[in-house]
């Protein structure tokens, strides 16, 4: 099972998919998988009230900012529930960690495999995405590369996805829905 | 309270106020409200408070502390029984360079958040047309 959560910053969408993800009473095991670099202090603060958000909820945190695939090995599969946050950080993360830009195309194949494969080893996925396409501005030829790639990838998210519900301010807006194959 | 929230130059007022026919309506603009609260008193128990363009509000009380913010924002909730709150959407781009950028759509968020809580109604505005989400 697979649900991808979208929303803008601030709409409320990690408080939602961490409420879902702790209404999945049926897993034995919860982790929260951070891809968000950390670099200065800002960075650090949001990792902190992120964490105080969860804190008591029962998530086993791994720091995975690329490679997102290598999870499989550092969970215990059975009957787990895996809250993937964030994916615009994982593409970023990707895109940028060599000394040139990799292609948004490549990286988005790259991580879907990844994806697909982490989906085949846990009871439910949660990934959660960001909503970057609306305030118009022209950036740079890397934003430009980065907002496309994202694009693209939350494209094929929801191909993958069983649900994708979008998070305007903590409500929740069904834009799709299937039902599970597995 | 009802809630509309919708990208810039949607429509969004002229929205509002046609889903009120007939109503008589007070239309205040971002910090406007401010004075409002502390100088004219509560309008009369039928009229129809619209608080437009909420964000800029927002942005122009960012040197406060957030819990100042809030306490203004609960105030006019609680103090003017019909009221619309109108705020641009400003959180679904990328993530601005200026930390400053950063943290005003992070407190609208936060405010929005808050106030969707609270509303009765709750309306995305698009293209002049409003889709309820709440």
């Amino acid at each position: 099972m697979m649900t991808v959560i979208m929303g803008g910053s601030g709409s409320g969408k990690s408080a939602y998919a961490e409420a879902l993800a702790c209404a999945e009473t049926a897993v034995e095991k919860r982790y929260y998988v951070a891809t968000m670099q950390v670099y200065d202090a800002e960075g650090a603060a949001r990792v902190e009230k992120h964490r105080d958000m969860r804190a008591g909820k029962g998530f086993l945190t791994i720091e995975q900012p690329c490679d997102i695939g290598d999870i499989c090995s550092k969970i215990e599969p059975k009957e787990s529930l895996v809250l993937l946050e964030c994916m615009s950080n994982l593409v970023a993360n990707e895109m940028f960690r060599g000394a040139k830009p990799k292609a948004g195309a490549e990286v988005v194949a790259d991580i879907v495999a990844q994806l697909t494969m982490l989906c085949g080893c846990v009871s439910h996925l949660i990934i959660v995405t960001n909503n970057v396409f609306e305030d118009g501005t022209l950036y740079d030829s890397d934003t430009m590369n980065y907002i496309e790639a994202l694009g693209r990838m939350n494209e094929k998210l929801a191909e993958l996805a069983d649900e994708v519900i979008e998070v305007v301010y903590t409500i929740p807006l069904t834009l799709q829905r299937r039902e599970p194959c597995r | 309270m009802e809630l509309y929230v919708g990208g810039r130059a949607q429509g969004k007022l002229s929205y509002v106020q046609q889903a009120h026919p007939g109503e008589q309506m007070e239309v205040i603009e971002g910090s406007r409200m401010v004075n409002r609260m502390e100088t004219e008193g509560c309008p009369e128990k039928n009229v129809c408070v619209v608080w437009n363009q909420f964000h800029r509000y927002v942005r122009e009380h960012m040197g406060q502390p957030p819990a100042q913010r809030e306490a203004f924002v609960d105030q006019v909730v609680r103090e003017l029984p019909k009221l619309c709150i109108i705020s641009d959407e400003v959180g679904n781009g990328i993530v601005p360079v200026e930390a400053e950028e950063r943290s005003y759509r992070d407190e609208v968020g936060r405010l929005l958040c808050r106030l969707a809580q609270q509303a009765e109604r709750m309306e995305r505005v698009i293209c002049g047309m409003g889709q309820r989400i709440k």
